[in-house]
């Protein structure tokens, strides 16, 4: 929608008061074009010495224009210090720009400065506006893109620009933290008093206000941040947007002088009614007609309601493909979607929703954001925190989740993108948030049985069953490596041990647990020995500690709990003994958080050995990093122990 | 992210070697920087793949792929020396969700590169049209630059994916060329899991005007006829089954059927040449570099004044490279003909910064200013590359250095780079044929070839172990040519708290801690890394009741082994060589006495060499192990002693001593 419809005709009452403004009120904190000398001698960064580049200061001020139409306008004024080669990089700039079929933006005013010290003296080299390139990277998309001249070790480079929007109701993002340390970054935004907007701030790091005389009704809001180290990327998180700092804007209210003033953001109560109406969410679930014989037929002939919640589950994988794409509203209608047997997220789960409450049960569509989407603050009903829909259903006292987009997934288990904190049920009067939580957790299960001979030769069979997610992700790789080639990469030697004759049991059938069993063969040293050292966990165990940094500035989430249960029986010869063995033991993660459980026991000439380790949690916060990391830590020293037998003494 | 976890849970089926745990990382982020528009290297450098022979009689072409091509013809017609129009009509029936990339069709296009028309339909299985292409379905986006890339390739691009399969797709495009360094080449098996139906290739040259092309792997060698005013040559395959890949196999260009073409004579924005050798081809490079080595007084100056003092053409070089290194870096604008023109010496000079065409000719330029004359060299850069044909004289190259011949021998540098040495071709440019442009023309010259012997690492570590098997190990390492590569990058691009986030990622040992560490880097022809590291050790050596068991090789083991293949078809390809010696010094908690120690071992093959030796004489272990490695080709049944000699070194390295504990 085009903002001037709101704003054309306040213009003319409007100019005089905004005009007489000054542009950005009390000074911006540097002076555009005028570098430090203290700037350019330094060396290092002293709060992190390793840095390549340093923001100096990043600063952004926003403002509404009231013209023949209503522009949000924001300039941006950026300076960074080079301190290393690897630091070049950040002197090429790209601005986005983004455009729909009858909005804009514009980017003007690109100036910029590199300058260096040569010979105690400030040498500065402009950009030249020939050296400006435009590039249309897709139709919504394009860039600016330029490069500073002249940047060497040393050197502080400067730039702005203004980007003129037309997009008033969107006030992008801030982001105080990159992935170089940042100095100084402020950020204001003078907004006239018909918009109410909200700040919802991320990251971990506190606002600075200065003690000064700052006037806000006059200036704008203001927020700043100072001293911010680089955003590092880390293993086991979602999305490294959630930990960075940064300012987010949502637009609540709109008050246009002689109307009545328009909920942007509401209460939930609101806009799940909003929702329920809306031509590409609601209005599709009303609209029941083309599936209605199939969802008889399947009521018909399944009386219990788990069953057709099965059967209606199958029926949507099977008829309709996910496309990939992602978004809470349909493109068109469902029946169009139905009719082409394929559709984005929320054509495929609002179908599922569609057909189950044709069924009489009590089903509901649920908003989520997926992990790579970030986190969703629940302070705020904000439709543009979600991108992904599901469907819930009610059973007697049982709740369900469900997502029909992956053909692999039993009913009841979601896919690990959408497993990110709650979801909002969306049902008019009963809307509420529901857990994301894993259904089932990374379940492997490994049972082996192994002759081993005086030579040290050991032969015998495995099966690894696996479920849960664990199912999931091999069902995924057999998948796409295809079953022979998958059974072909199989079969081979790798270090003692040889594997044969792989067979899977249950591939198609995601409702069961996936079988993969082998033989398995291993040479011994080709003599007699008396003694034979053997590490019973057969290639199984846990070699490296995966948490090996000694800090962890962030959450670890695995996403889904995991268990994991090794259990190998070995026959030994009769004329040995068990010498020595590892002892068993059991170690604990505080809270219950987890266990690691192993056993030897031995029984005439068989020895077993059970390694179990549970993760209970599927995220830890930092402080109980160090525990973790102890844990495996201690599962992996225990994989290494070995068996020791023993030829037993003639008598 | 959960895929790391998932990544770390899978099954490792990957079949890839990786000798060398610092060879699993290439921290380079160095860009290929002659123009990306080469599409038709694209299509010579997909990696190592071998083709799957065909079934005696009766040909299949359904086993084993996701698409067929039912029937696909391109006509490449000369309108003259300086344009030439491509038409391609392809049919393709899409037989699984694995096939559907093969629905989506991509044209690339920039400002010497029109494309006329883009035509689709698709139809289900019955044959009964499911939909036209409409112009508004067709994308066009940038080609996917990086920051550093100011380039005017762009792709259009189309998708007719259905959801039932099977499916067909028919698309019809044409293009117009206007840049004549290129002609195409035909590669009809263009992608692994596809077979072809039918496939078609004709050029139609103007009557005088003569084409050159090369055949390799084809059923039928070229049929020649003619128009009233064109000659026609046209080639033809069939029945083409799918590709399969087999660990260590050749590059999949050697082994498919293709028609590579190029020009004798062509013309590009005005400017002539000729193709018919590699000598006239240096001469058309020599043209567009004509007159652009021109450099400001003041740059001038500069240099006259850095090299005042010395007359030695080496340190004169020295000076220069060091010069451009401090004051240029690499950004990449590339539009119209400037993919293959550099910008001017005086344009770098001002503005510092520059494609590799451009730096190579400032950095030519600024040498002969100083009395030191030297050529530039096109080569096709990256690692793992194939090599350039060389009897066909074509546009193969994707980068450009600069050669200095000097007395002794021959100097090669890097001008995109600020901190590579002076000489040091490594990886990238190393080991492969360049084409010298000289003032007499072009002329094939061998790069610096990095062998075994050049490219080492040399360890040693002393451990102190207690009697829980806990302690501490001081290790130096020193890495020389290739094997140093990926240190160097380390220290150039990551900074400190990075390098020791990559040193836990990358250093094989079960449980352990980074105290303390150090690189170090000797810049030189033969460039050479120190890293020294202590480490705290966790149970280095394993307790069970009274017994100690230690595994000597602390930091080097061989990992992985490639899956067996029960008749191996082709060669035995590898491509890196290099020699790792470790020497792993323990000293162990008093109160033990031994009761195992591993035999020494060594194995000889034509692939390499291993030799590990365990010594124990009263507390201390004395580990030594020697890898070389060789690269080279070998027969396709060698393969199963290539597995069983890696196999081989997999269990030498897990190798353990063990000790019991004395009883007092």
């Amino acid at each position: 929608m085009k903002a001037n419809f709101y704003f054309s005709i306040l213009a003319t009452l409007l100019i005089t008061a905004w005009y007489s403004q000054p542009a950005a009120g009390q000074s911006i904190p540097v002076k555009f074009g005028k570098v430090e000398e203290s700037e350019l001698a330094m060396r290092t960064y002293e709060k992190d010495t390793s840095a390549a580049a340093v923001v100096l200061l990043d600063f952004g001020y926003s403002q509404f224009i009231f013209g023949h139409e209503v522009k949000l306008e924001t300039l941006r004024r950026t300076r960074i210090k080079i301190l290393k080669k690897s630091g070049y990089d950040w002197a090429n700039v790209v601005i986005p720009f983004y455009n729909n079929t009858t909005e804009k933006e514009r980017v003007s005013g690109i100036k910029g400065y590199t300058y260096n010290l040569v010979d105690g003296k400030i040498i500065k080299d402009k950009l030249e506006p020939a050296a400006v390139f435009e590039e249309r990277q897709t139709e919504q998309k394009s860039v600016k893109k330029f490069t500073l001249p002249n940047v060497k070790e040393g050197s502080v480079i400067e730039f702005e620009y203004t980007v003129s929007s037309d997009f008033i109701y969107t006030l992008r993002d801030w982001e105080f933290q990159t992935t170089i340390p940042t100095v100084w970054s402020e950020f204001r935004a003078k907004i006239p008093q018909y918009f109410d907007y909200k700040f919802l701030q991320h990251g971990y790091h506190p606002l600075h206000t200065p003690q000064d005389k700052y006037d806000p009704t006059l200036s704008g809001y203001r927020w700043i941040m100072k001293d911010l180290p680089a955003l590092r990327e880390e293993k086991y998180i979602t999305t490294l947007t959630d930990y960075q700092s940064r300012l987010e804007f949502e637009l609540e209210n709109l008050h246009v002088p002689g109307e009545t003033s328009k909920k942007m953001t509401g209460e939930w109560d609101d806009v799940i009614y909003d929702l329920l109406q809306s031509e590409r969410f609601g209005s599709q679930l009303n609209r029941k007609g083309f599936f209605k014989n199939e969802v008889a037929a399947i009521v018909a002939q399944h009386k219990a309601p788990e069953q057709q919640m099965q059967t209606i589950y199958d029926l949507v994988k099977k008829s309709m493909k996910w496309n990939g794409k992602y978004g809470i509203y349909t493109t068109g209608s469902l029946r169009k979607a139905f009719e082409n047997r394929t559709g984005n997220v929320a054509e495929v789960n609002l179908l599922l929703t569609a057909m189950l409450q044709e069924a009489g049960l009590d089903a509901a569509p649920v908003l989520v954001s997926t992990r790579d989407y970030g986190k969703v603050f629940k302070g705020t009903p904000l439709l543009s925190k979600f991108n992904y829909i599901i469907a819930y259903l009610k059973i007697g006292n049982k709740e369900y989740l469900l997502d029909a987009t992956d053909p692999l997934l039993p009913a009841g288990m979601l896919p690990v993108r959408s497993l990110n904190g709650e979801g909002r049920v969306v049902k008019q009067k009963d809307d509420r948030w529901v857990a994301l939580k894993p259904e089932g957790t990374y379940l492997k299960f490994y049972n082996g049985d192994v002759t081993i001979n005086a030579q040290g030769e050991i032969k015998g069979k495995a099966t690894e069953s696996r479920s849960g997610y664990s199912a999931l992700l091999m069902r995924k790789t057999i998948q796409e490596e295809g079953e022979d080639k998958y059974t072909e990469q199989m079969n081979r030697e790798n270090g003692d041990f040889k594997i044969s004759k792989p067979a899977i049991v249950n591939l198609h059938d995601p409702t069961k647990k996936l079988d993969l069993s082998y033989e398995l063969t291993a040479n011994g040293n080709g003599q007699a020995n008396s003694i034979i050292y053997l590490n019973p966990m057969m290639g199984q165990g846990e070699k490296e500690n995966p948490f090996k940094l000694n800090e962890r500035a962030y959450p670890v989430d695995f996403a889904v709990p995991i268990d994991e249960t090794y259990i190998c029986r070995f026959t030994i010869p009769a004329d040995y003994e068990l010498e020595e063995s590892p002892k068993s033991t059991r170690i604990a993660l505080p809270n219950n958080g987890g266990t690691f459980t192993y056993m030897v026991e031995k029984q005439g000439n068989t020895i077993q050995v059970l390694s179990k380790i549970i993760i209970a949690k599927p995220i830890y916060y930092a402080q109980e990093y160090p525990h973790l990391k102890e844990f495996y830590a201690q599962v992996v020293a225990k994989h290494a122990e070995q068996l020791v037998l023993k030829k037993k003494q003639a008598n | 992210m959960p895929s790391n976890w998932f990544l770390r849970k899978s099954r490792q089926i990957n079949t890839e070697v990786v000798a060398n745990i610092t060879q699993a990382y290439t921290l380079s982020t160095r860009i290929l920087n002659m123009k990306r528009k080469l599409y038709t290297l694209l299509l010579l450098t997909f990696g190592l793949l071998a083709v799957q022979a065909e079934a005696q009689h009766k040909i299949d072409l359904v086993k084993g792929a996701n698409a067929i091509v039912k029937l696909e013809e391109t006509v490449f017609t000369v309108n003259s020396a300086g344009s030439g129009t491509t038409r391609i009509k392809t049919i393709i029936t899409i037989l699984n969700e694995s096939g559907k990339e093969h629905a989506r069709l991509q044209v690339a296009h920039d400002r010497l590169n029109k494309v006329d028309y883009i035509k689709g339909t698709s139809y289900d299985l019955a044959g009964k049209k499911i939909k036209s292409l409409k112009s508004s379905e067709i994308k066009d986006v940038s080609a996917g630059a990086g920051d550093n890339e100011i380039l005017d390739t762009r792709v259009k691009y189309a998708d007719m994916a259905h959801t039932v399969y099977p499916y067909t797709v028919e698309y019809e495009y044409q293009t117009t060329s206007s840049n004549m360094m290129f002609y195409p080449v035909w590669v009809p098996l263009a992608s692994s899991k596809l077979s072809v139906e039918k496939a078609t290739f004709q050029v139609l040259m103007p009557k005088g005007m003569k084409l050159r092309y090369r055949e390799t792997n084809l059923q039928e060698k070229v049929k020649q006829s003619a128009t009233a005013t064109h000659d026609v040559y046209s080639w033809e395959v069939q029945n083409l089954t799918p590709l399969d890949t087999e660990p260590y196999g050749p590059f999949m260009a050697e082994v498919i059927p293709m028609v590579r073409t190029a020009p004798a004579d062509f013309e590009v924005e005005g400017y002539r040449g000729s193709m018919e050798s590699w000598q006239k081809y240096g001469h058309f490079i020599n043209q567009l570099n004509a007159g652009r080595d021109v450099l400001p007084e003041a740059t001038k100056q500069k240099l006259q004044a850095l090299t005042a003092d010395t007359k030695d053409p080496l340190a004169k070089i020295d000076k220069v490279y060091n010069y451009l290194q401090s004051n240029t870096r690499y950004v990449s604008i590339q539009l119209g003909l400037g993919g293959w023109q550099p910008l001017e010496a005086g344009f770098v000079a001002s503005k510092g910064y520059g494609d590799c065409k451009a730096l190579t000719n400032y950095t030519q330029a600024m040498l002969k200013e100083v009395g030191v004359p030297s050529f530039q060299a096109l080569i096709r850069g990256g690692e793992n590359e194939p090599a350039i044909m060389t009897d066909f004289p074509s546009s193969q190259f994707n980068h450009v250095v600069l050669c200095v011949p000097l007395q002794q021998d021959t100097l090669w540098l890097e001008c995109t780079s600020q901190n590579e040495s002076a000489g040091f071709s490594g990886s990238f440019t190393g080991s492969r044929k360049a084409l010298l442009i000289t003032p007499e023309g072009g002329k094939l010259v061998n790069t610096p070839s990095y062998t075994a012997a050049d490219n080492t690492e040399h360890r040693t570590v002393k451990v102190k172990l207690d009697e829980n098997g806990n302690g501490t190990a001081n290790v130096i390492s020193r890495y020389t040519g290739e094997e140093h590569e990926t240190y160097r990058d380390l220290i150039h691009h990551y900074a400190a708290e990075e390098q020791r986030k990559w040193l836990y990622s990358n250093i094989k040992v079960p449980a352990f801690e980074v105290k303390k560490f150090a690189f170090d880097l000797k810049k030189g022809r033969q460039p050479e890394v120190t890293e020294k590291l202590e480490l705290s050790l966790r149970q280095c050596a394993t307790l069970s009741g009274k017994r100690m068991f230690l595994t000597p090789n602390l930091m080097n083991k061989w990992t992985t082994v490639p899956n067996t293949v029960e008749k191996r078809k082709w060669e035995v390809v590898r491509n890196s060589a290099y020699t790792n010696v470790d020497t792993v010094v323990y000293e162990m908690p008093v109160g033990y006495t031994l009761e195992f120690k591993p035999n020494d071992t060594e194995y000889k093959t034509a692939f390499g060499t291993y030799k590990a030796t365990t010594k124990v004489d009263g507390q201390q272990v004395t580990y030594i192990r020697s890898l070389q490695m060789n690269k080279g080709r070998f027969s396709p049944d060698t393969y199963a002693k290539m597995i069983e000699f890696m196999n081989n070194m997999l269990k030498a390295d897990a190798q353990q001593v063990v000790f019991v504990k004395n009883i007092p």
